[in-house]
């Protein structure tokens, strides 16, 4: 998000603040929430894709919310006038194409009304289809409905079959197939709202009830300030903190001010200031000494950090201007004396999906084993390669994500080998000799720093030979 | 709903406090002196400019005392041995596609010459920036004279003579009210030096100076990718080479024949043979391309036409001669192999000829 934008929302948030009826509020919010999720795609090679893409945002969204719900308990009539507001709003954006409304509300003009009516009209269609014939779902349709999200994901997230699937639009669109690259399906948003989705269409599938309204779910899942960088909140929580009566504003306005000036300034000044000497794939190669090459990779490190934990405090900012508490993303995690507890610093709504997803019913999953049952190091290693690997394949599909899942999953499993041979030793240094144990508290701070910067480097490195360089330059 | 206002006010009342100091002391070139290069980061072998920062770790920047204050030249000390060389002139000299060992200073640096029977190793330093104007080349020079400098290389073309080339440069135009009190103390105003205005009031403040503020933080960035890989321009795979192929087109800046001189800078000539004052220093006519393609009967290449050429160097060669400066013509010492993506970039072969030339004379010279 650029900073504009961040100043934009600010002033329609608070805005929104001011309308006295809550309810009166959250149509103005799930309005804003569609306009943006148009407005923040960034402009595609691809003609019109920075339409179509924020419409499957929505479409899917909707189909989604009406795959889910349990239609005994959630009547479209109570809902008429949520689903008349998305509508009207995505209509109202399709029609914009008539006004001289370019760069508002998409970067480039909407397609002709011809053929983005249809598909407007086709994804509503879709979503009385699911709602009125849903009822009770097989199992299966759901596995098939989080296939499709996933599939969707891995197309995006790989390369390969990314520049395949943006060939195969550029020949739909009549552009030169020649000419697709990977980036051409920057699709804004879309690894956080595939993250909502499949949280809410997997407790679906298991049968956990919830109740929340088609806006309130489409609120959720683009909630414009975590659009581009999480956190990623659980349905439950947020639509709690939606429908609650918000705190004082003053109180917000005193917590959510400070916040964004903060992430303004780790986003802004550091982590863009960082970026003009932090490590990258075409610096790389170019550095010539060792000392420049180590203080390039704690650039990188920091960069990293002040980024992304500096877009997590604006988002979080933001949302208090509007009545809503984000859980925290970031705590401190470079001043925590071991990887365990780094994780659980770093990216933690992302490292608690990952857990309640896949991490622990694969631990449910291999201690069933019976008979003989796995030991315990191997189950560690198997969950912590899973699930490591899994968060790094999130952020893209190729060989060095893998490997720096893979990194941390291994400095994980040594770690918690460690931890557990350690452990009566170390409470007796804690409890006996406080001197000792916090000159270890800040030897295993910067060996965990160290560990995890060196990590990075699979991280922002394109391939293998490009990392395996860098490591010879470091070492 | 107090609190707020009150903290708003506090912050409305911090902000006005900040913005007047600023206005009134008016901070951005004094911050330009201050400076981790020559202390952190090595200074640079040549003076700030680029156009593609992300890739060239160089960016152009118009705060001359910043620029000095990265080059390497502020970070030196005297030896007793070493001759010191600066050279002043325009891209060619800067070293555009060029190496910074490669350019001219970087070749001539560390070479040995005998000067009145003595040896001297030459320390010398690249003060070369690409813009074709002698006014630029008389703002630079006075800079480097705090320098010390034993010689100077003023490396010149045609191309930097006309009136309207001289202030057109954003080096210039940013640095108009320091080129103007210089020419004022000279007694010299040109008929086209424009009137300078005060700065206006908003052009005084932060707001309006924020870019030049940044570009300083930046400048200091960039250093460290300076250290780190030694490049400080984008050195593409692949250019077009100059033209050798021109149109049947006699004119020089829209004057068809002779070039008049009346619309020539020469008076800055004058001017900087002042500054240096008794430092020596050898104005060089720089090698250009010499073209045999189309139309190369009527012009050596795309910036000169023959007939105006041919006329502005004997002008040169005869003013020389007249105030007895010390002059180079090297116009034609390069074969059209030597030349890069201009009519005056030179490659690296190209540079050591010069440099071979520059080294024969120098003793001789210097007598």
């Amino acid at each position: 998000m650029l900073l504009s934008n961040i100043l934009l929302l600010a002033g329609l948030f608070l805005l929104i603040r001011g309308i006295p009826q809550q309810r009166i509020r959250k149509y103005f919010l799930l309005a804003l929430s569609i306009i943006f999720v148009f407005s923040l795609q960034p402009t595609l090679s691809i003609r019109n894709f920075d339409f179509w893409l924020p419409l499957a945002t929505t479409g899917l969204t909707l189909v989604c919310w009406a795959f889910c719900c349990r239609n005994d308990t959630s009547r479209l009539s109570d809902n008429r006038s949520e689903l008349l507001i998305i509508f009207g709003t995505v209509l109202f954006i399709a029609l914009s194409r008539l006004f001289s409304f370019e760069g508002i509300f998409t970067a480039s003009r909407p397609p002709i009304l011809s053929v983005s009516l249809p598909w407007i009209a086709g994804w509503f269609i879709l979503f009385f289809i699911f709602y009125y014939f849903g009822g009770s779902k097989p199992k299966k349709l759901f596995s098939l409905f989080i296939g499709f999200i996933l599939l969707i994901l891995i197309l995006l997230k790989t390369p390969r079959l990314a520049l395949q699937v943006s060939r195969f639009f550029r020949n739909l669109a009549g552009q030169s197939a020649e000419l697709a690259t990977a980036n051409d399906l920057r699709w804004f948003g879309f690894s956080y709202i595939a993250f909502r989705l499949l949280s809410v269409l997997i407790d679906a599938r298991k049968g956990r009830k919830w109740v929340a309204t088609p806006g309130d779910f489409l609120i959720y899942v683009c909630f414009p300030p975590a659009l581009a960088a999480g956190p990623i909140d659980r349905l439950d929580h947020f639509d709690k903190e939606l429908n609650s009566v918000p705190h004082p504003f003053p109180e917000d306005f005193r917590e959510g001010i400070p916040r964004i000036a903060t992430g303004l300034f780790k986003k802004f000044i550091l982590a863009d200031s960082l970026a003009l000497v932090a490590l990258s794939s075409q610096n790389a190669v170019l550095i010539k000494h060792t000392g420049w090459a180590w203080a390039s990779l704690f650039a990188y490190s920091l960069q990293l950090y002040f980024d992304f934990s500096g877009y997590s405090d604006v988002a979080i900012g933001l949302a208090h201007l509007i009545g809503i508490k984000l859980p925290e993303n970031f705590n401190h995690p470079y001043l925590k004396p071991d990887i365990a507890k780094f994780w659980n610093s770093w990216h933690i709504t992302l490292t608690q999906w990952i857990r309640s997803y896949t991490f622990n019913p694969l631990v449910r999953k291999l201690r069933k084993k019976k008979d003989p049952a796995f030991p315990q190091w191997f189950m560690i290693l198997i969950t912590q390669s899973v699930t490591m690997g899994l968060i790094g394949l999130w952020h893209g599909v190729t060989l060095n994500f893998f490997i720096w899942g893979i990194w941390n999953a291994l400095g994980l499993f040594f770690h918690q080998l460690y931890a557990d041979h350690t452990k009566n030793q170390l409470t007796v240094i804690s409890e006996e000799h406080s001197i000792a144990f916090r000159i270890y508290t800040i030897g295993s701070t910067l060996l965990t720093f160290l560990f995890v910067s060196l990590g990075w480097i699979w991280f922002v490195l394109p391939n293998i030979d490009s990392a395996a360089l860098f490591f010879e330059r470091l070492f | 709903m107090k609190k707020i206002l009150s903290f708003t006010l506090k912050v409305f009342f911090f902000l006005i406090i900040l913005l007047a100091l600023y206005y009134f002391i008016q901070p951005e070139p004094f911050l330009g002196k201050i400076s981790l290069y020559n202390f952190i980061f090595p200074g640079r072998e040549r003076l700030p400019f680029g156009e593609n920062p992300r890739v060239a770790y160089n960016f152009s920047l118009y705060n001359l005392n910043a620029m000095f204050a990265s080059h390497e030249i502020s970070g030196v000390q005297e030896q007793d041995n070493s001759f010191r060389v600066i050279t002043i002139g325009d891209s060619s000299v800067w070293g555009t596609l060029l190496k910074p060992e490669e350019t001219l200073a970087g070749q001539l640096d560390g070479k040995k010459i005998k000067i009145h029977g003595a040896e001297r190793k030459l320390e010398v330093y690249n003060l070369g920036y690409p813009t074709l104007s002698l006014a630029k080349d008389v703002l630079i020079l006075q800079r480097g004279m705090a320098y010390k400098p034993d010689l100077i290389l003023w490396f010149t073309t045609m191309e930097s003579f006309p009136n309207e080339k001289q202030i057109e440069s954003p080096l210039l135009a940013k640095n108009s009210e320091e080129f103007a009190q210089l020419l004022t103390s000279y007694g010299e105003i040109p008929s086209w030096m424009p009137k300078s205005s005060p700065e206006s009031f908003w052009e005084k403040t932060l707001f309006s100076q924020r870019r030049a503020l940044m570009d300083l933080i930046r400048l200091q960035l960039y250093g460290f990718m300076w250290a780190a890989t030694g490049i400080d321009q984008d050195y593409p795979a692949d250019y077009p080479m100059a033209q050798v192929d021109f149109d049947r087109d006699n004119s020089f800046h829209g004057v068809d024949g002779i070039y008049p001189n009346d619309q020539m800078a020469w008076e800055l000539l004058n001017v900087g043979m002042r500054i240096a004052g008794n430092v020596p220093v050898i104005l060089i006519n720089e090698p250009i391309l010499i073209s045999d393609g189309e139309n190369s009967d009527i012009r050596y290449n795309f910036y000169y036409p023959r007939q105006a050429y041919d006329v502005w160097r004997k002008d040169l060669a005869d003013r020389c001669t007249e105030e007895k400066w010390k002059c180079l013509d090297l116009w034609d010492l390069l074969s059209q192999s030597d030349f890069t993506n201009s009519a005056i970039h030179y490659n690296s072969e190209g540079g050591q000829k010069v440099v071979d030339t520059i080294l024969d004379v120098l003793p001789e010279s210097l007598q």
